[in-house]
């Protein structure tokens, strides 16, 4: 076990590796323009043009990313996938309402 | 016809189908998730903070269906493992 192994066994998986970034890279993306989208809506003036341009907007480039991320191999497109939701379940757990705020809006 | 372009033709009507099929269910839930969200901040709008937290949660798990079935028609399309099978298997 020394640190060639790991790098030639790196290099083996490094692909699929690249995949699972890749697609964690595109949810923190595609999630976080989506929060940001979300908490413009109170105090725009166009809501339906600000949420239809920015799903274009997010979709064009998710989709892009996905095609690069794919390259032929439908492993990876599973791989980057998971990225995804990966980066879905953490925006969503931190952006979570916590229970001492809920008690404070009660009040 | 032979069996590579009957899997090829499926494949690219089965891409359709996918994705014509999986655009239908979130459309419909994001629209009434945004005009619920919107009739909410229109009545309680000290309440924007909580309402737009939920309204996100509620809209990331709508568009990642959405993306479920983009990720199938997309390797249909341009990774399908049936192919390469096939491919394979016929020795081209």
């Amino acid at each position: 076990m020394n640190l060639e192994y790991f790098a030639e066994y790196f290099a083996d998986y490094s692909p699929l590796l690249t995949a699972i970034f890749g697609g964690f890279a595109l949810g923190l993306f595609y999630f976080g323009s989506l929060w940001v989208t979300v908490r413009q809506l109170p105090t725009t003036q166009w809501p339906i043009q600000l949420i239809i341009g920015s799903l274009i907007g997010r979709l064009t480039i998710a989709l892009l990313g996905f095609y690069l991320i794919i390259d032929g191999q439908w492993q990876r497109a599973l791989l980057g996938l998971l990225g995804f939701i990966l980066a879905r379940f953490i925006l969503t757990k931190s952006l979570k309402l916590p229970k001492k705020a809920k008690f404070s809006i009660q009040k | 016809m032979s069996d590579i372009s009957l899997i090829g033709m499926m494949s690219i009507f089965t891409a359709g189908l996918s994705i014509g099929l999986g655009a239908i269910g979130p459309a419909i839930g994001e629209g009434l998730a945004l005009a619920n969200a919107m009739r909410a901040l229109a009545q309680q709008p000290d309440k924007a903070n909580t309402i737009t937290r939920t309204l996100f949660v509620g809209m990331a798990l709508i568009e990642s269906t959405a993306i479920y079935c983009f990720v199938v028609s997309m390797i249909l399309i341009f990774a399908n493992p049936f192919w390469n099978y096939v491919l394979d298997r016929s020795g081209g």
